[in-house]
Formats: C-alpha cells, sequence, structure tokens
C-alpha cells in the first residue's frame, strides 16, 4: 500500500471541510478554528509530498506554515477577544454596522 | 491489512470525524476540544509517515499553544457560546460555492492521486487521463529512504544556512516582532482615564451623528429669507 | 556573508529593520512628541526609496539560493510603493491627532507592513511569496483596527482577518499541490520543470494547485468573486490605513499575482517571451477582470458615501489592471499602478484633510457640499485626482489606460478592451458627482470645518503637491517615465 498517496488524499477532504466550515459558520472563533483545520490539511499535504520527493523543501514548508498560524493566532484571537469586550458578541452576522 | 492500515484508517475516521464535529457543532468548547483530537489526529500521521518532528512540533505548537489560545478565547467571549443563528441569507451561496468547490478539487486534484479516471467514460473523456499513479508526470512512488540520523540537525542548519532557507527565516523573525506589537496593542487594557475620555468623545460623536439624521428644515431651493433664517441661529 | 544576496533585498533589510529598530526607539518618545516617530518612519521609507533607485540596473540578479529575485521591475515598484507609504506617513501626521489615533505603534507596523510587499514583488519562490503576503497582511490588520475601540475600526480588522487568513489557507494549499506535482517551489525551477516535462502542464495536482493559489491572491486584490470583504474593510478602517491599503497594498499584491502568472508561462511552450500568460490562464483572467470591472462600476455608482465609493473604484481598478495582466504585458501594467496609485492619494488627501477636522468624520457626499468652494486647493487636487480615475488627459489616468487597452487590444482580447472603455465612460458618472458635490452644491448646514483648518497642515500639504504633480507629470511626459522602465529590461520576470 502506499500511504503518501491516501494522506493526500484525505488532506484535500480535511481540506474542504474547513473551507466549508468557513463558509457556512457564521462565529468569528467557529470560522477561525475552521481555517486552523485547513492550515493543518496544507501542512498533511507538504508532509506527504515532501515524502514523495524525498526532500527537506517540503517540510521547510510546513515549518514556516506552523510558524505563521502561531503569529495568527496571536493576533486573530486578540481581535476576537477585544471586539468581544467592545460589543459582547463574536458573532460575525452583527457586523451589520458596516453594510450599506 | 497491515498494521500499518489500520492504524491509517482509525486516524483517518478520528481525523475526518473531529473535524465535521468542529465545523457542524453549535457548542463552541465542544468544538475547540474536538479540534485538538483532529490535531492529534494530524500528529498521528506524522508519525506514520516516517516524520517524529514534526509529530512533536505538532503536539507542541497546535495543541500546546494553539488550541489552548483558542479555549481561553471561547472562555473569555462567554455568553454567547449557547445556539449560534445560523446565516439565511448566506446558506444557499455557500453551499452553491462549496458543491462547485468539492467538484474542482475531488475531480482534479488529490482525489485522483487514489482513484482512476481511465476506466471511468465520461469523466476520462473530459479531464486528460494519465493513470492516476503518474500524476505529476513521474511515477507516484513511496520513496523507501533511511532518515538519516543528522536529520534533526540538518533541518536546523537548513534554516539558517545563506544557500538555503535563511531568508524565509528571517522574514518569520520579522513577521513575530510584528505580531507581538501588533497583538499587545490590539489586546492591551487602557487606563481608566485614558477609556473614560474616549467614551466621553464617543458619546459626543454618537449625539452628533443622532443630531445630524434629524430631518433639517432646509431645502437647497428655499428661499433668500429662509437661508438668512437658519443662519440666525 | 555574501553581499550580493543582501543587494538583492537591500529595500526590504531597510524597511524590515527600521521598523523593529522604531519599535524601540518610539518608547523613548514621549505621548506628546509622537510625530517624532512618524518623521523617522518617513526618513526610513525614504531612505527604502532611495536605495532601490540607486539599484535599478538591467540585471535580474538571483538572491539567497534563488529565492528572490532583483530586476528592474522589483526595484521599480520598491520605488513606488516607498513613495506611496511615505506620502500616506505625512497624510497620517495631522490626520491621527485630530482623531487620537496619535500611538507610536503605527509607524513600525506600516514599516514592517511595508518590507513584506517590498520583498512580495522581489519574489521568485513560493515559499517567499507566502510568507511576504502574510507580513504584508498580519501587520495591515492590525492598522485596520488601529481606531479601537472604535467598534467600527475593530470589526474592519476582525473582518479582514478572517478573509485573510481564509485567502492564505487557499494558498498554503495550493502551494503544496504545486510542490508535490512539480516537486519544487521555485519559480525559475517550475518553468524548468514545465518545459522539460510536457506531461506536467496537463497534470491534474498543478492546475488544481495553481486555481488555488489564484484564488488566494485574488482575495488580496479584491477581484470580483472574493471582494465582499473590501468595502466593508475600508470604510471601517482609519482614513490613513484605508489609503494604504488602496494604493500600496494592491500594487504589491498584483505584482506578486504577476510573478506567479509569469512562472506558468511555460504552461504554454511555445510562449517566448518570459512574462507571458499561458493559455490555460489567460481566460481565467479576461473573465475575473471583465466580471471585475463591470461589478465594480456599477456598484460604486449606487454608493453614498465617499471613502466607500473609492473602496469600489479600487475593486474596479484591480479589475483594469486585471486586464493588463491576462494581456501579459508587465510595463503596461506596472504603469496603470503607478497611475491608479497616485491619482487614489490624491483623492484620499481630501478624505483626509477632511477628516483631520473637529468633529466627527463623515464621508457622506452631502458631507462634502460645497467644499471645493470652500478649499479651492482640496477641490482643484479632487477634480485631478477624480479626472485621472476616469482616464480623461492630460493626467495620468489618461495614458495609463492607454497603454493598458492597447496591450490588451494587442493579445487579441479586444472584447475585453471594449468593456474596459465602456465601465470607464461609466464610471465618470460616480466620479463626476463628486466633482458636483465638491463644486456645485450649496452646504445644508452651516459648514464645520474652517477652510483655514482645512489646508492648513503643512506635511498634508507637501503629500498633496507631490501626488498631484505625479498625476500630472505622468500624464504630460509619459514617454519619459516609460523610458525608464522599459530601460531596465522589465518584462524579464522569471529566468
Amino acid at each position: 500500500m502506499e500511504p503518501t498517496s491516501f494522506v493526500v488524499f484525505l488532506s484535500s477532504v480535511l481540506f474542504v471541510i474547513g473551507a466549508l466550515g468557513v463558509l457556512l459558520r457564521r462565529n468569528a472563533l467557529m470560522i477561525f478554528m475552521s481555517i486552523e483545520l485547513m492550515l493543518n490539511a496544507a501542512n498533511l499535504a507538504f508532509v506527504a509530498f515532501a515524502q514523495r520527493w524525498a526532500q527537506l523543501a517540503g517540510q521547510v514548508f510546513v515549518f514556516f506554515v506552523m510558524t505563521v498560524a502561531a503569529a495568527e493566532v496571536a493576533v486573530g484571537l486578540a481581535l476576537i477577544v477585544t471586539i468581544f469586550r467592545t460589543k459582547r458578541s463574536t458573532s460575525v452576522d452583527e457586523l451589520a454596522q458596516l453594510r450599506g | 491489512m497491515t498494521l500499518q492500515q489500520v492504524i491509517f484508517i482509525i486516524l483517518a475516521i478520528a481525523v475526518i470525524g473531529s473535524a465535521l464535529f468542529v465545523v457542524t457543532t453549535s457548542n463552541l468548547f465542544r468544538g475547540a476540544l474536538m479540534l485538538i483530537v483532529a490535531f492529534f489526529g494530524v500528529a498521528g500521521f506524522y508519525v506514520l509517515l516516517d516524520n517524529g518532528l514534526f509529530a512533536v512540533a505538532q503536539v507542541m505548537i497546535y495543541i500546546g499553544a494553539i488550541s489552548i489560545l483558542i479555549i481561553f478565547s471561547v472562555m473569555l467571549t462567554r455568553g454567547m457560546q449557547a445556539m449560534i443563528p445560523r446565516n439565511a441569507q448566506a446558506g444557499s451561496v455557500a453551499i452553491a460555492a462549496a458543491l462547485l468547490f468539492l467538484i474542482l478539487l475531488l475531480a482534479f486534484g488529490p482525489f485522483r492521486l487514489v482513484v482512476d479516471l481511465s476506466g471511468v467514460p465520461i469523466l476520462s473523456a473530459l479531464f486528460r487521463t494519465e493513470s492516476a499513479r503518474v500524476l505529476g508526470g513521474v511515477p507516484w512512488q513511496f520513496a523507501n529512504r533511511e532518515v538519516p540520523e543528522t536529520y534533526i540537525a540538518d533541518f536546523g542548519r537548513a534554516l539558517v544556512d545563506l544557500n538555503q532557507f535563511l531568508l524565509p527565516f528571517l522574514l518569520v523573525a520579522f513577521l513575530v516582532d510584528a505580531v507581538l506589537a501588533g497583538a499587545i496593542y490590539i489586546a492591551r487594557q487602557r487606563k481608566p482615564a485614558e477609556v473614560i475620555a474616549e467614551r466621553e468623545a464617543i458619546a459626543k460623536e454618537e449625539a452628533e451623528e443622532l443630531a445630524a439624521l434629524q430631518p433639517q428644515p432646509t431645502a437647497p431651493t428655499l428661499p433668500q429669507g429662509a437661508i438668512a433664517s437658519t443662519a440666525d441661529h | 556573508m555574501n553581499v550580493a544576496d543582501l543587494e538583492t533585498v537591500l529595500p526590504f533589510l531597510l524597511l524590515a529593520t527600521g521598523g523593529v529598530a522604531l519599535l524601540l526607539v518610539d518608547l523613548a518618545v514621549p505621548q506628546a512628541r509622537k510625530s517624532l516617530t512618524g518623521w523617522l518612519a518617513f526618513v526610513v521609507a525614504l531612505a527604502a526609496g532611495v536605495s532601490a533607485l540607486a539599484l535599478v540596473s538591467g540585471k535580474t540578479m538571483k538572491g539567497f539560493a534563488g529565492m528572490v529575485q532583483a530586476d528592474a521591475f522589483a526595484y521599480f515598484a520598491d520605488v513606488l510603493l516607498c513613495v506611496v507609504a511615505a506620502l500616506v506617513i505625512l497624510l497620517s501626521l495631522r490626520y491621527h491627532t485630530a482623531r487620537g489615533l496619535m500611538r507610536g505603534e503605527f509607524y513600525p507596523l506600516l514599516l514592517l507592513s511595508l518590507s513584506g510587499m517590498s520583498l512580495a514583488v522581489h519574489a521568485a519562490d513560493l515559499l517567499v511569496v507566502f510568507l511576504a503576503i502574510e507580513l504584508l497582511s498580519i501587520p495591515l490588520y492590525v492598522l485596520s483596527g488601529f481606531a479601537r475601540p472604535r467598534l467600527e475600526s475593530e470589526e474592519a480588522a476582525l473582518k479582514y482577518f478572517l478573509t485573510g487568513a481564509f485567502a492564505s489557507g487557499f494558498l498554503v494549499y495550493g502551494v503544496a499541490l504545486i510542490y508535490g506535482a512539480s516537486g519544487t517551489t521555485a519559480l525559475g525551477d517550475l518553468r524548468a520543470a514545465l518545459l522539460d516535462n510536457p506531461a506536467l502542464t496537463s497534470d491534474a495536482l498543478l492546475m488544481a494547485g495553481l486555481a488555488l493559489v489564484m484564488v488566494g491572491l485574488l482575495f488580496k486584490i479584491a477581484a470580483v468573486p472574493f471582494h465582499f470583504w473590501a468595502p466593508d474593510v475600508y470604510e471601517g478602517a482609519p482614513t490613513t490605513v484605508t489609503a494604504f491599503m488602496a494604493t500600496a497594498t494592491k500594487a504589491a499584491a498584483f505584482l506578486a499575482l504577476m510573478r506567479v502568472v509569469a512562472g506558468f508561462a511555460a504552461l504554454s511552450p511555445s510562449l517566448a517571451q518570459p512574462f507571458e500568460v499561458a493559455d490555460a490562464l489567460r481566460p481565467m483572467l479576461a473573465l475575473i477582470a471583465a466580471i471585475t470591472m463591470i461589478v465594480g462600476n456599477v456598484t460604486a455608482l449606487a454608493q453614498q458615501n465617499v471613502k466607500r465609493m473609492l473602496a469600489y473604484s479600487s475593486i474596479a481598478h484591480a479589475g483594469y489592471a486585471l486586464a493588463g495582466v491576462a494581456s501579459g504585458d508587465a510595463t503596461a501594467v506596472l504603469f496603470y499602478l503607478a497611475a491608479y496609485a497616485f491619482a487614489t492619494l490624491a483623492a484620499f488627501v481630501v478624505l483626509i484633510a477632511v477628516g483631520s477636522t473637529e468633529g466627527n468624520e463623515d464621508h457622506r457626499y452631502e458631507a462634502y457640499a460645497g467644499l471645493g468652494r470652500r478649499a479651492p486647493l482640496l477641490g482643484v487636487i479632487m477634480a485631478l485626482a477624480m479626472f485621472s480615475l476616469i482616464g480623461i488627459p492630460p493626467t495620468a489616468g489618461f495614458v495609463g489606460k492607454y497603454f493598458l487597452f492597447r496591450a490588451v487590444v494587442a493579445s487579441d482580447l479586444t472584447w475585453l478592451a471594449v468593456i474596459g472603455v465602456l465601465t470607464s465612460a461609466l464610471s465618470a458618472a460616480f466620479y463626476l458627482r463628486v466633482l458636483m458635490v465638491l463644486f456645485m452644491r450649496e452646504p445644508e448646514t452651516a459648514p464645520e470645518a474652517e477652510p483655514a483648518a482645512l489646508a492648513a497642515d503643512a506635511p498634508r500639504m507637501v503629500a498633496a503637491y507631490v501626488s498631484a504633480a505625479a498625476v500630472l507629470l505622468i500624464g504630460v511626459f509619459p514617454s519619459a517615465v516609460l523610458a525608464l522602465l522599459t530601460g531596465g529590461e522589465l518584462v524579464a520576470l522569471v529566468r
């Protein structure tokens, strides 16, 4: 059996689930968790592909994606918590103030 | 079935199941906990793919840091964890987009690594069909290489090697700087005096906005006298 | 340490180290004199711009193991980005004091974001494209929310963050698939791999990856199916940040997009030029360009708020520039982006002047009634900006559109050029409406803003003169600017 190609396939399913989560959910934290799933899917695909090409490059990419994900968490959660303090809610539907 | 296959199937069920739970649950806290399960499953795949380093990194970064932060913010934003209404208007659009997206990704992309389309009559006419095993121009094979003992040291050196990944490493360093400054700026508690002054200013503006929304008695085409009278007060 | 390597990303290094150093310096600057931080940031941005100008040459150099590429294209983009950022800093000094935003963190974050833009246009590897776009975006998320605790600013930041992170997810997964198909993330190697191995050019994995990367980048430039975030974010963010996003960010994201498109030119091995658009991409880009032009201009017609109208205007102009990308003429696109950036900046000078007065920041059309007569200088600058955005000679916008449509027609996309001309004519309706309001309409209430206060700020006036002069000079002497651009082998995007 070739686990690599199945792992890539599985990662694409995970990516689609994450993307659907972003499109369907309206809660900022839920959207954020879905985005984390998408990034994990990408990492999984990278590790599998790095295995295939027997290279360091793909794995280095994973390292950088993890760093960026942690950075986004810091800024994103700070934003979500701050806006909650201002408004006592994090539902994106209530971002209607700007619509026009 | 080999042991590897059994583990693969168990991990796949765990990851897909918990991911589905995360995007469908209405309870934020349970969603965050199931996210940890998904992260663990992904770490399991890294072990299966012979990559212990990233399995450890996954556990440390995603579970140790990111999940914990997410759970913190779920707790800090309590009070709206109960039922969250779905967005009715965007629903149909999102479903249409999602379907299209699924077709595109699964019919063109990684799906074809495992499913051979050349035997399917209509699809094989639509998409050019090489065998599923030779996507990417070269036969798809599992590189059965030995992992060198110095692997982790090599990885570390590659990150700071001018001829390999020094620039991205530098870039990430600046990124983290920016994030530190930015996140502190966003999340910083303000001094009470500052907050009071700002609230007063905002309240004043809101009052002005309200006043501006009141219908104005003057129309642009009023006679001379009317304009003069509005100018008086 | 190899000096040549450092030279290839010198503007980036100056901006990033300058930004980090400024974070520390700012700690020593007392709260009452925060404009000092602004001036220091201004100096850093100008220094980076000058360094890029000094480095321009016909040569194409690779640095850092082929991760980055230094060519005339990248250096000219650096100069444009740095000048725009310096002008935004000049505009922000007074505005931030008036709006209670005079906090030191603004300028270092702006410089770090600018450094990400600079690197994005130098990128020769998808890894650098991804990381540079993150470095560009993350400070911008914070800057959009800079006016906290004002709710609209925080909401703009959250919305920008969520869509930006979503787009990054697409970008990363796309890069993963491209890597899986070709075994490389370097754009030059990718080109070589596509030329060597024709089977790869019809590879499903590679195509899916390319599509996902394009989606991620189209989010950043706010092209139409992926534009929904832009109006809300542009309206909610502080006006100086909006000006920066509408000009510099847009230009940088476009140039990164062109690097990627150029990397895939070898999808059609018959293409001779290094920057051409593969047959597989051209129809898609042309279609999105057409939809973006139509939707952007038509929606802008319905707006009741000048700031929001400019947001839709920026979407519409992304459509024009995207038409240029589809035509495969890098020079025309860069020229157009420069013309658009200075015209938009000139328009934002007026918005920021209005926002810098006492009282509520109000950008509804009514608030601008009669402004052109109370402050004639602002009126003239707005008129110049609007004429340029429509594309009326002798402004930069006219020449930009002329080169652009000529390139589009030359690449057998005449229908696209026709749509471009028609939507430009349509756009005159809402751009001229601004001028009507500015010069013809009487204010309904007694004007709060003193004309003197509107024109008093010296740095803002400098920014106004520079952007207005750029609009006119590019319009009157296009051949001189073009000679500068084409002299440096601009088309060599990928080697």
